[in-house]
């Protein structure tokens, strides 16, 4: 779909934690406006405006679903009154695209489902719902994204009623807006692409860490993109939180047993402490270096300097029906976070536990890297985004490892949903550049061997006719089953739950011939053309989602 | 950064409390199956490593699948020690498995091997990649694999193995039940009685119980094996299956199995038992011998006849039948008798020739069985068997009792008989020879197939011997019977080996195109659509 500029374009950042939404316009002058669109919520008791959305819903015992701050207060309530009834599902972004259902009071709630309730809120509560339905709107997506969680993703925006929706990769919407921040500015740009740069992305939100290697360049006026790699690890805000918890409980509680409650509450405890104490260090180097955080994390000892000082943040929770106060300062904090950021193991993973376990920053970024061919020192500068981008600790690792210059959007929570509003303004952008495939997609064989279709890494969006003629083995129709992963001898392997099937009307000799075209979509997302020219027929297949056993 | 490092990696103290393994969604998801083919991580040079090991493996078994097979073995157990405990390879050694996949569903050796193999790997990463193969995947011969070596190597899995049968179930609802009898083999392997009600709860599920191959299969395998059939652990099992919402047909069959054990608890000791005994004296043994009454309607005697061994005593016994030998019935009975006689003539050949000569005069329509039990003494070629096969009247009992020789002498049946039935039906039979030859062979099919039960590799051999010659044929025939025949064959042939699906499709297909040109027999056209929809589910596609 070719997208005139001219119309509104409402982007949504559909996080794992906060949901973001923003709007674009065009006026009679050229002039292109981007605005966050607030959205109205109860918190608190009250309703009032906020630019974000957290990303939870809570089932209340009535059936009736609240989303977002409400749903955030009657979490917090249920969890102070130590209830050891959980109603409510968050960071349910990172099961997108899988078949995972949670059960409540005897209803079935899947990832689309949740997903759909936060969209549908996003529509209904913000400025959305007084405009005409003549504009678009992008939600966003991890880069690395795969084709049934793109799938899923549009099928949740077509629940909430959205249409003419198209998806873009989260880290060309935080470039983009942060590109269309400087382009705003008069002086004092922080980044000058009138030569080729390549840029780092790191984004790392809620529940995901992509990494995505971009080289960018200004030519007449245009922005031109080349992306070079894609990666992504379920590493986010929520595991830093889960380590700061898990911090709190190694250290202050021996030999019990936590409910599901418990374990809630000190994840939770987790997250306040973690934004707690970016608060405290956030407004430390306001005071003491205008706000420059490279001027602080450059420095070999920035740990020491900030350690003086002393901050701590301390949370009182009732674990095992005794009060306790747990307290954290800010070395024991960037202990508790260091794994997620370090590589600590030198012995790779045995398998997904270990995996899970040992997922660290380091590790992910030198595998994109290194699987894409791309070597460090070509990195002229790192953009980090995401909720995560303001914890400094991160910051400075980031500097440590790579020794580079890293910048950032100026509100990093809304760059990716304002960029994705933008995505209407630069068409130049996707004019003039090609996505890369994240992922190899290979078609099962009924031998079992896997035909790769399109490989890692190549350019989309594309349209192709596999030159090979396959042959039907049953005559009742034909699956194609399709797998992804960097190739057919990856352990990530996994298989598309998206069903890709003919059946014929009637029983057919098998080994009929059979071209297959395919077409890969801006979206990432594959569908199929299959020719029988024994009698010309051509059957198109979009992926249909597989409901769970 | 170095001394955070020093700190993370101290070891926790034993009463510390972790939530890193906790859920971070709240309300805790109920979907077990996994988001990704492996639990374990490999490098892709393993994956490589594995994946040449079965495609060589594929190749070799064209040229001589003897030492292909014995090769597997050795090549897997290098690989293993190569990969150490860098990761658990069991499944990296099933999905590689998939090049070879026709071969294992159709090799019970290969089959084996790979259970065994298996098995010697399923370590503390086992109940994860359970959750993986069984939870995950859809390749049912390599599931299978993984539950069978389960039940000979690790019981303590049985209960992972079981959480994932209704999904076991589901996917072979429409499709061969190969993975369902896996859980029957898994559950019998472990010779656990604790087990019974697992082994209810396998066969009473739907997709299990109305299929009648697979019930079938159930109760010769309860009945065969020594240790589930005692009384002890059979009564149980029946009695809890009796217990559930079962269909009527496998109430009876059920019904069925309790009689025939009942049977064998009772007679502590089989007359062939105790006469191929060293245990028990000559004298002992004439006793048990007099017991083969072998007169009238004498099936059980004659069983017991046929497993003699006994060099001396099978003098007495085939003595005694050639006395009695117009009393005994029913017809087919009387030819199994003549065929005996000569698989057990050593020690009077010369006496049992002259009889069979005798008969052979006297007694026309057992020509056919006389002339089996001459076969085997080496008086006739092989050419005249059949050729008297072919042009006997007496269809309804030869063919069984050829089917039953061919059961001890497959050499015959792979030598004489395939070699004869190509060449013999190739050349321009009328339609009414090939009905006649369609009725033998069916039997002869079904002698392998009915009581034999459990699949060995010869009843295997002889399936895809018989679809072989099947293909042979263009299925342009004028009588519905012809193809009624045929249908029956393949019947047959597809449950003792499912994995000649394809090849029977490939008949059935021909045979739809020809009956659908002639127009004239609906019935048969309907049959053969409704056979063609039970078999041919759809499928991926292959290359050209």
């Amino acid at each position: 779909m070719k997208m005139d500029e001219t119309k509104i374009c409402i982007g949504i950042d559909l996080g794992t934690t906060n949901t973001s939404a923003a709007y674009s316009t065009l006026s009679v002058n050229g002039k292109i406006s981007v605005e966050d669109l607030l959205i109205r919520q109860k918190g608190l008791g009250s309703q009032r405006t906020f630019d974000t959305l957290p990303s939870i819903i809570y089932i209340k015992q009535n059936g009736d679903i609240a989303v977002g701050r409400e749903a955030v207060d009657l979490k917090d309530n249920s969890i102070r009154s130590s209830s050891e009834d959980v109603r409510y599902l968050e960071n349910v972004k990172r099961y997108m695209g899988t078949q995972q259902k949670f059960v409540l009071d005897g209803k079935t709630y899947t990832p689309i489902d949740v997903a759909t309730e936060i969209l549908k809120y996003v529509r209904n509560y913000t400025q959305i719902k007084t405009m005409k339905s003549d504009y678009y709107t992008v939600i966003t997506v991890p880069a690395n994204f795969n084709t049934d969680q793109r799938t899923d993703t549009m099928e949740a925006a077509r629940r909430a009623g959205f249409e003419n929706v198209e998806l873009y990769d989260e880290p060309k919407a935080a470039i983009l807006s942060f590109l269309h921040e400087e382009s705003e500015k008069r002086e004092g740009r922080a980044l000058d692409i009138s030569t080729k740069k390549r840029i780092l992305v790191i984004d790392i939100g809620g529940g995901t860490c992509d990494i995505s290697v971009e080289d960018v360049v200004e030519r007449n006026g245009e922005y031109v993109f080349t992306h070079m790699a894609v990666g992504r690890e379920n590493l986010g805000g929520v595991d830093f939180d889960r380590r700061i918890g898990d911090e709190l409980a190694r250290s202050n509680l021996r030999g019990i047993t936590l409910n599901d409650a418990e374990i809630a509450s000190l994840r939770d405890m987790g997250q306040k402490i973690k934004e707690a104490l970016s608060d405290s260090i956030d407004d430390f180097i306001w005071e003491n270096y205008d706000g420059d955080k490279a001027a602080l994390y450059e420095q070999p000892d920035w740990l020491d300097i900030i350690a003086e000082e002393e901050f701590e943040c301390s949370q009182m929770r009732e674990i095992n029906h005794q009060p306790i106060n747990f307290t954290m300062n800010v070395r024991e904090f960037v202990n508790a976070i260091t794994p997620l950021i370090y590589q600590i193991e030198e012995i790779p993973a045995a398998n997904r536990e270990q995996h899970e376990h040992n997922k660290n920053m380091e590790t992910l970024i030198h595998t994109t890297l290194s699987d894409h061919d791309i070597d460090v020192d070509s990195i002229d500068v790192i953009f980090l985004t995401g909720g995560m981008a303001k914890c400094l600790p991160l910051r400075a690792a980031l500097y440590e490892l790579f020794q580079k210059p890293i910048i950032s959007p100026a509100n990093p929570f809304l760059a990716v949903s304002k960029g994705a509003a933008l995505v209407n303004k630069y068409r130049s952008i996707e004019d003039n550049s090609k996505d890369l495939m994240p992922n190899a997609v290979m078609m099962e064989m009924d031998d079992g061997s896997l035909k790769t279709l399109i490989k890692m890494g190549e350019p989309v969006p594309v349209e192709k006719t596999v030159e090979e003629t396959f042959k039907t083995v049953s005559g009742s129709g034909v699956a194609i089953r399709l797998f992804e992963g960097k190739n057919e001898f990856d352990s990530g392997l996994r298989k598309i739950n998206n069903l890709y099937r003919i059946t014929f009307s009637e029983a057919q000799f098998p080994g009929r011939e059979f071209k297959i075209a395919y077409k890969v979509d801006k979206t990432k997302r594959i569908n199929f053309t299959v020719t029988f020219p024994d009698n010309g027929e051509t059957y198109h297949i979009d992926g249909q989602i597989r409901e769970g056993k | 950064m170095e001394q955070w490092r020093q700190l993370l990696n101290a070891s926790a103290g034993p009463e510390e409390v972790s939530i890193l393994d906790s859920d971070v969604t709240g309300i805790k998801g109920t979907y077990s199956a996994p988001d990704g083919v492996f639990y374990s991580e490999f490098s892709e040079e393993d994956a490589i490593a594995y994946h040449e090991i079965f495609a060589n493996f594929a190749k070799l078994y064209e040229l001589n699948s003897r030492i292909a097979i014995s090769g597997l073995g050795d090549e897997l157990y290098a690989q293993n020690n190569a990969v150490g405990d860098r990761f658990c390879p069991i499944e990296l050694i099933l999905f590689s498995s998939r090049c070879a996949g026709q071969i294992i569903a159709s090799n019970t050796k290969v089959f084996r091997k790979l259970k065994i193999i298996i098995g010697k790997l399923l370590n503390d990463d086992a109940p994860k990649i359970a959750q993986y193969i069984l939870g995950g995947w859809e390749w049912k011969t390599q599931m299978s694999i993984f539950v069978e070596a389960i039940g000979n190597a690790a019981p303590e899995l049985v209960d992972v193995a079981m959480q994932y049968y209704p999904q076991a179930a589901l996917l072979c609802e429409d499709d061969d039940k190969g993975l369902l009898k896996s859980y029957v083999n898994m559950i019998l392997a472990t010779q656990d009685e604790s087990f019974t009600e697992y082994l209810s709860e396998v066969v009473t599920n739907d997709v299990f119980m109305h299929d009648n191959e697979a019930i079938d299969y159930f109760c010769k395998a309860i009945s065969r094996d020594p240790y589930w059939k005692s009384e002890e652990i059979a009564g149980p099992i029946i009695e809890e299956i009796e217990g559930r919402a079962i269909s009527p047909i496998f109430r009876k069959r059920i019904t069925d199995l309790k009689r025939q054990l009942l049977r064998d608890h009772t007679g502590a000791f089989t007359v062939y038992g105790v006469l191929n005994s060293r245990n028990f004296d000559y004298e002992t043994k004439v006793e048990w011998a007099n017991k083969l009454l072998l007169t009238g309607a004498c099936a059980k005697d004659i069983y017991e006849w046929e497993r003699v061994r006994d060099p001396e005593i099978s003098v007495l016994i085939n003595r005694r039948a050639m006395k009695n030998i117009e009393t005994i019935v029913p017809d087919e009975m009387r030819g199994r008798v003549y065929v005996a006689l000569a698989t057990h003539a050593k020690q009077h050949r010369n006496e049992v020739i002259d009889f069979l000569t005798d008969q052979q005069e006297k007694n026309p329509r057992f020509l056919v069985s006389i002339n089996i039990a001459l076969y085997d003494l080496r008086l006739i070629t092989s050419e005249e068997l059949l050729h008297s096969l072919f042009h006997t009247h007496y269809y309804d009992f030869t063919g069984k009792n050829l089917g039953k020789y061919f059961r001890y002498n497959k050499v015959a049946f792979s030598n004489d008989f395939v070699a004869f039935l190509k060449r013999y039906l190739k050349n321009s039979l009328n339609e009414i020879e090939l009905n006649n030859a369609l009725a033998i062979i069916y039997q002869v099919l079904e002698q392998f197939n009915s009581k034999d039960g459990k699949l060995s590799d010869e009843v295997i051999g002889v399936a895809d011997a018989v679809t072989e010659i099947l293909t042979t044929l263009n299925g342009d025939y004028r009588y519905s019977d012809t193809y009624r025949s045929f249908l029956d064959i393949l019947d047959l042939i597809a449950i003792t080996n499912p994995s000649n699906k394809r090849k029977i499709l490939d008949i059935l297909y021909r045979f739809k195109q020809k009956v659908s040109e002639n127009g004239r027999m609906p019935a048969i056209e309907f049959r053969i659509n409704s056979y063609i929809k039970k078999l041919d589910s759809i499928v991926a596609p292959s290359g050209l």
